[in-house]
C-alpha cells in the first residue's frame, strides 16, 4: 500500500480525521482496574462499548462500516475510500522513497538487525515449553513488530507506514487476528477509524510514565532505537543538512499537522505527529500496565470480550501483571540497541555517508532473514511511485535516505579473526602517527654529561660496510637522538640472539680512521704478549705446581710413617679435655647390665678417625659390663658399627659372644629420631622370624621410651647429626646421660652444648687427642698409636702453610718494593 | 599416568601435617604423633630406594648412549652384586660386611686422604694466589688450630698446647654459639613459613 499524502491534506480528510477527538472520558493515570465480572481487564478495554459512542459523532461512521458484522470484512480490504483519494492524488507527485533493497526475494537488512533478529529467534526458541501455544504466538508477534519498528527507524520510512496499513495488517500486529471469530463477530462495528484510535492509543499510553516497567515497553525500546540510529536534530553533526526525523517533521507540517518536537521524548515522533497531522491530536487513552498489541485494544472490544473473554487474553494479561519485569528477550534487544553507534558518532568533519558502504555492510545471503511485513512491503512498492522526498520538501529536506542507509553498524560481537585484523589496523594507525608526532627526547643533564664526547665529529666519517660494496646506513636515532654517540657503545642486537658465526666471519672493507688503527695495532700487540706469557707461566706453574705437591705429598708421608714405626712413644699423651673428663664420669657412673643406646652417624671416609675416637668410650663402656645396642640413620651405619665392633672390641667376650644389637637403620631423618626416642618399638618394629618381635625378649623388653635406656652414645663426624640427636631425643631421655664421641671438625660447634646448664651434652670426645687421652689408661683403640703419627703430620703441614706463605709474602713484598 | 601434585593440593596436605603434627608435640598427642611419624619413616625408606633405582636408571640410560660407558657398566654391575648379596645373605653376613669393609670403605677413606693433601697444598697456595688481609688471617688462625688440636711435633708445650687450644675452643665455642642461634632462628622461621604455605620446598 503506497503512502500517500495530499498537497492539502485538510480538503482531503474526512470530518471525523479533522475533528480532534474528546479525550476527557479517557482517564490517562488510571491503572486497569478489574472489572466486575472479576476478570483482569484494564478500563480500556471494559469501557470500549461507550467509547464509540461518546467519542465518535455518527456523521464520522459514514465512510466507516457501521455494522459490526462488517468490520473483519473490512479489516481485510487494502485500501479504505480516504486513503484511495489520498494515494491517487499524492501518487501523481511523489517519487518513489529510496526503496528498500531485495536480496533473494527478502529485504535486505543490517548486520545488526539480523544478529537482532538471529537472537530473538534463539530466545524465542528456547521459551518454557509450559507456554500457551497462544501466548507464544503474542510474544513472536511482538517481536515481529519491534522488528518492524526498528527497520522503520533505520530506514526512515516508519512515517508512511500508519498511513499504508490496511485494517487485516493492523489488526494482525494488534493481536487481533489472534482474537475468536465470534468475538470480532460481535464487537467489531468500528471502522478504521477506531483502529486509527487503538494506534493513537498506543502511541499515546506509550508516553505515560512508568511505561518501563511494563513488560512489553514499545515507547522505550523505540526511543532507544531512535536514540541510536536517528540524527540529534538539536546540534546538527556537520556534514549532515538534516536529519531524517526533521524532514519528517517538515513534511508533516507541510501536510497540516503540528509538527511535534524533534528532540520530544516521544519514541515515536513520526508517527505521532503522523496521526496528529490525520486526527489533530492524538486521543487520550488510559495508562495500560502492559502496552503491548492486546493492551492497545479499543474498549469497545474490551467490553465485548468482558462477558466472553478468551483463554489465551487471560492468561496474557495474568502473564503481564505477574511479570512487571521487563523480558529478557526485550533486555537483550536493549542492551543491543545501546551498544549500537549513535549516527553522529560516525559522521566526521565533513564527512558525508555513502550508500556504497551500506550495501558492502549488507548480508549476501538474506533467506534467513524474515521478510517484511506485507503492509510493509506494500508500502514499500507503492512508494516507489511517489516523488522523492526532497522534491516534495522543496529540496530543503536536507540528509536523504541514503545517508541513514550508509551507516555501517559496527559490530561489536567481532569474532577473533575480525577482531585481530582491526587491532592491527588501529595499531599500525597509531604506530604511524606515533612515528609521525614523535617529539624529540629531552635527556636530563647528568645524562648528557655520561654520553660520549663527538670526538669523532672532528673525524672524517666512517662508513662500515657488511660486505664489499654494501654500505650500512646511519640510524637516524643514533645520529641526533637520544642514543647519539652511543652507538658504539650499544650492541646491535643482545649477545643471546648474535651468532657466534657473524663473529668469526672476518670483516672486509673496512674504513678505519688512524686513531682507530693505531688502537687495533696496540690490542694485537697486547693480545700476542699475554699468550706468550701465559704459556711461560703455564709450563712454570705447571713445575712449581708438581713440585710442590709432590714435595708436601713426600714430607707429609714420612711426618706419618716415621712415628708409626716409631710407635707411642713418638708423641706426648695431652690433658684430657674438661669434657672428656665429664664423659669418662658418666661412664663409669653406669652399672653392669645398663642398656646404652650407640649411634653410629659418620661416614666412611671418616671411619679411620672416628673409630680411633669411639674405640676407647665403648672399650670403657664394655669394661663397665653395659649392653651396646647399635642404630644408625645413615644408610651406611649398620655395618660400619659391625665393622666397629668387630675391628676394635673384639677382645671383648661380651662382643664376641654377640651380646651386642644392631637394630640397623633407621629412615626419615630427624622425624624418625624423634620417634625413637618417643616410641622405640613403634619406630621399629624389629619382627621375629618366629613370630613375636624382638622388643619383647631380653634386654629390650624394658625400654619403651629413649629413657629406659642408661645412656645414649652418638658417634659423628657431622655436627648437624650430632645436633638432630641433642634436639630430638635428649628431651626424652629424661635427664639420663647423652654422650659424644665426634670428629675434631664437630667438636668446636658441640662444645656449647656441653657448657650449658643443665648440659643437653653430659660428655664429649672430640678428635684424635681427646681420644688418646681418654684412652690413656685404656688398653683398647688406637688412638695413642695414631697421635704420633697425627701429630706430626699436622705439625708439618702447619710448618709448610707458614714456610710457604712468608715466602710468598716476602716475595711479594720485594716485586712491590722494586 | 602422571601425577600433578602442586599448587595447592600438596601445599594443603603440607601445612595440614605440619599443624598436625606441631599440635600432637605440644599437646602430646602420642598417638597421633606416631602415627605421622611413622608415615614419614615409611615415606622415607620408599624415597631412598626409589634413589637407587633412579640411579640405576640413569646409568642404563647412559650405557645406551655410550657416554662414559665402562663407569656405568661398573656402577651397574657393583649396584646389582652388592643389593642382591645384602638381599639374600641379610647385612650382618659376612660376605656383605668383607664387600663393605674391603672395598667401599678403603675406596672412601682414601678419598678423604687425598682430600686432605689437597686442602693443605690450597691453604699453601691461598697466599700466592690472593695475598691480602683476609687471606692472611685465614690461614693464620687455621695454623693455629691445627697446632691446638695436636702435640706440636709430639712435644705437649704445656704453654703452647693448652694456652692455645683453650684460646682457639673459646673463638669457636662463641662462632658456634652464634651459628647454632642463628640456625634455630632460621629453623623457626623456616617451619612457620612452611605452615603458612609461604615455602613449597615440596613442590619441587
Amino acid at each position: 500500500m503506497p503512502f500517500d499524502l495530499p498537497n492539502d491534506p485538510e480538503d482531503e480528510l474526512p470530518d471525523w480525521l479533522k475533528q480532534p477527538p474528546d479525550d476527557s472520558d479517557l482517564p490517562q493515570d488510571e491503572v486497569a482496574p478489574k472489572d466486575e465480572g472479576g476478570e483482569d481487564i484494564p478500563d480500556w478495554l471494559s469501557d470500549a462499548d461507550q467509547a464509540p459512542e461518546e467519542e465518535e459523532p455518527e456523521e464520522e461512521t459514514e465512510d466507516i462500516p457501521a455494522d459490526e458484522s462488517d468490520f473483519e470484512a473490512d479489516l481485510s480490504e487494502d485500501n479504505a475510500d480516504w486513503l484511495e483519494v489520498i494515494r491517487q492524488r499524492a501518487g501523481e507527485e511523489w517519487q518513489p522513497l529510496e526503496p528498500v533493497t531485495y536480496k533473494d526475494g527478502q529485504p535486505e537488512v543490517p548486520d545488526w538487525l539480523k544478529r537482532i533478529r538471529e537472537r530473538q529467534a534463539e530466545e524465542m526458541d528456547s521459551q518454557p515449553p509450559d507456554m500457551d501455544a497462544e501466548d507464544l504466538g503474542d510474544t513472536e508477534e511482538q517481536l515481529s513488530f519491534l522488528e518492524r519498528i526498528k527497520s522503520f527507524n533505520q530506514q526512515v520510512e516508519g512515517f508512511s507506514r500508519q498511513a499504508e496499513e490496511t485494517e487485516e495488517e493492523e489488526a494482525e500486529w494488534l493481536g487481533l487476528d489472534q482474537l475468536p471469530q465470534e468475538f470480532l463477530g460481535e464487537d467489531h462495528d468500528d471502522s478504521e477509524e477506531k483502529l486509527d484510535e487503538v494506534m493513537a492509543s498506543i502511541q499515546e499510553g506509550s508516553k505515560e510514565p512508568g511505561a518501563e516497567s511494563q513488560p512489553f515497553d514499545m515507547d522505550e525500546f523505540t526511543r532507544q532505537a531512535e536514540e541510536g540510529f536517528v540524527f540529534d536534530t538539536e546540534e546538527p553533526v556537520e556534514g549532515v543538512e538534516e536529519s531524517p526525523a526533521l524532514e519528517l517533521n517538515s513534511f508533516i507540517e507541510s501536510v497540516g499537522g503540528e509538527s511535534p518536537a524533534v528532540e520530544e521524548e516521544s519514541p515515536a515522533p513520526e508517527l505521532d505527529s503522523f496521526i496528529e497531522s490525520v486526527e489533530g491530536e492524538p486521543p487520550a487513552i488510559e495508562e495500560k500496565e502492559g502496552n503491548g498489541p492486546v493492551e492497545g485494544l479499543p474498549d469497545e472490544i474490551a467490553e465485548a470480550s468482558a462477558s466472553e473473554e478468551p483463554g489465551w487474553l487471560d492468561n496474557f494479561l495474568e502473564e503481564q501483571e505477574v511479570t512487571e519485569e521487563t523480558p529478557e528477550w526485550l533486555e537483550d534487544v536493549r542492551s543491543e540497541i545501546d551498544n549500537l553507534p549513535h549516527a553522529s558518532a560516525f559522521v566526521g568533519e565533513g564527512e558525508e555517508f555513502e550508500h556504497e558502504d551500506t550495501e558492502k555492510a549488507g548480508l549476501e545471503d538474506t533467506s534467513e532473514i524474515p521478510a517484511h511485513p506485507s503492509w510493509l512491503s506494500q508500502v514499500e512498492r507503492e512508494t516507489a511511485s511517489l516523488p522523492p522526498l526532497d522534491d516534495v520538501l522543496g529540496g530543503t529536506a536536507g540528509a536523504d535516505d541514503s545517508e541513514l542507509d550508509s551507516f555501517e553498524p559496527i559490530d561489536y560481537d567481532l569474532d577473533e579473526e575480525d577482531g585481530l585484523d582491526e587491532i592491527s589496523e588501529l595499531r599500525e594507525s597509531f604506530s604511524e602517527e606515533d612515528e609521525i608526532n614523535l617529539a624529540p627526547a629531552d635527556l636530563p643533564e647528568w645524562l648528557q654529561a655520561l654520553r660520549p664526547s663527538k670526538e669523532r665529529d672532528q673525524e672524517p666519517d666512517v662508513e662500515v660496510t657488511s660486505e664489499p660494496g654494501e654500505k650500512t646506513t646511519t640510524e637516524p636515532d643514533l645520529v641526533n637522538g637520544p642514543l647519539a654517540d652511543l652507538g658504539e657503545a650499544l650492541p646491535v642486537s643482545p649477545p643471546i640472539i648474535s651468532s657466534p658465526k657473524h663473529a668469526a666471519t672476518p670483516v672486509t672493507g673496512l674504513q678505519l680512521t688512524e686513531t682507530q688503527r693505531k688502537h687495533m695495532a696496540m690490542l694485537e700487540e697486547v693480545l700476542t704478549e699475554e699468550g706468550a706469557g701465559a704459556e711461560i707461566g703455564e709450563q712454570g706453574l705447571r713445575f712449581s705446581a708438581r713440585l710442590q705437591r709432590w714435595a708436601l705429598a713426600a714430607l707429609v708421608m714420612l711426618a706419618v710413617i716415621i712415628p708409626l714405626l716409631l710407635g707411642r712413644g713418638s708423641a706426648t699423651i695431652p690433658a684430657m679435655a674438661p669434657a672428656a673428663l665429664d664423659m669418662q664420669q658418666q661412664i663409669t657412673s653406669l652399672a653392669s647390665g645398663d642398656l646404652v643406646l650407640v649411634a653410629v652417624e659418620y661416614q666412611l671416609a671418616f671411619s679411620g678417625e672416628m673409630q680411633a675416637v669411639a674405640a676407647p668410650v665403648l672399650d670403657q663402656m664394655l669394661v663397665q659390663g653395659v649392653q651396646l645396642v647399635f642404630i644408625s640413620s645413615q644408610p651406611t651405619g649398620p655395618a660400619l658399627a659391625e665393622q666397629l665392633v668387630r675391628g676394635n672390641l673384639g677382645q671383648h667376650a661380651h662382643i664376641s659372644q654377640g651380646g651386642y644389637l644392631n637394630l640397623g637403620y633407621i629412615s626419615g631423618g630427624n622425624s624418625a629420631l624423634v620417634n625413637l626416642a618417643a616410641d622405640p618399638q613403634g619406630s621399629l618394629p624389629l619382627p621375629l622370624a618366629g613370630g613375636g618381635s624382638r622388643w619383647q625378649q631380653a634386654p629390650l623388653n624394658t625400654v619403651n621410651t629413649a629413657a629406659d635406656f642408661a645412656a645414649v652414645l652418638v658417634i659423628s663426624d657431622d655436627p648437624d647429626n650430632a645436633r638432630s640427636w641433642i634436639e630430638q631425643v635428649q628431651p626424652y631421655m629424661a635427664g639420663k646421660p647423652m654422650l659424644m664421641a665426634l670428629s675434631a671438625q664437630a667438636g668446636p660447634l658441640v662444645i656449647p652444648y656441653t657448657q650449658g646448664q643443665p648440659q643437653q651434652v653430659s660428655g664429649m670426645v672430640a678428635g684424635l687427642s681427646e681420644a688418646a687421652s681418654f684412652a690413656n689408661n685404656l688398653s683398647a683403640g688406637s688412638a695413642r698409636g695414631y697421635l704420633g703419627a697425627y701429630s706430626w703430620g699436622v705439625s708439618i703441614t702447619a710448618l709448610l702453610v707458614v714456610l710457604i706463605g712468608i715466602y710468598t709474602l716476602g716475595q711479594m713484598w720485594l716485586k712491590k718494593r722494586g | 599416568m602422571k601425577f600433578n601434585l602442586k599448587f595447592p593440593l600438596s601445599t594443603i596436605i603440607a601445612i595440614l601435617a605440619g599443624v598436625i603434627l606441631l599440635l600432637a608435640m605440644v599437646f602430646n598427642l602420642s598417638g597421633i604423633r606416631s602415627f605421622m611419624l611413622n608415615w614419614a619413616m615409611v615415606v622415607a625408606a620408599a624415597a631412598l630406594l626409589l634413589g637407587v633405582a633412579n640411579l640405576g636408571l640413569v646409568h642404563v640410560d647412559k650405557v645406551r648412549k655410550g657416554e662414559n660407558r665402562l663407569y656405568s657398566i661398573a656402577l651397574i654391575v657393583s649396584l646389582v652384586l652388592t643389593f642382591s648379596v645384602t638381599l639374600w645373605y641379610g647385612p650382618s653376613h659376612q660376605l656383605p660386611q668383607w664387600i663393605f669393609e674391603n672395598v667401599q670403605l678403603p675406596v672412601e677413606a682414601s678419598l678423604a686422604a687425598v682430600m686432605t693433601i689437597s686442602l693443605a697444598l690450597a691453604l699453601i697456595r691461598l697466599l700466592k694466589r690472593r695475598p691480602d688481609f683476609i687471606s692472611i688471617l685465614f690461614v693464620t688462625f687455621a695454623v693455629l688450630a691445627l697446632i691446638s688440636s695436636v702435640p706440636l711435633f709430639g712435644m705437649n708445650i704445656r704453654l703452647l698446647s693448652e694456652g692455645l687450644r683453650d684460646f682457639i675452643q673459646l673463638l669457636a665455642s662463641a662462632g658456634a654459639r652464634g651459628i647454632l642461634i642463628g640456625v634455630a632462628i632460621g629453623s623457626v622461621a623456616t617451619g612457620l613459613r612452611i605452615l603458612m604455605g609461604a615455602d613449597r620446598p615440596y613442590s619441587g
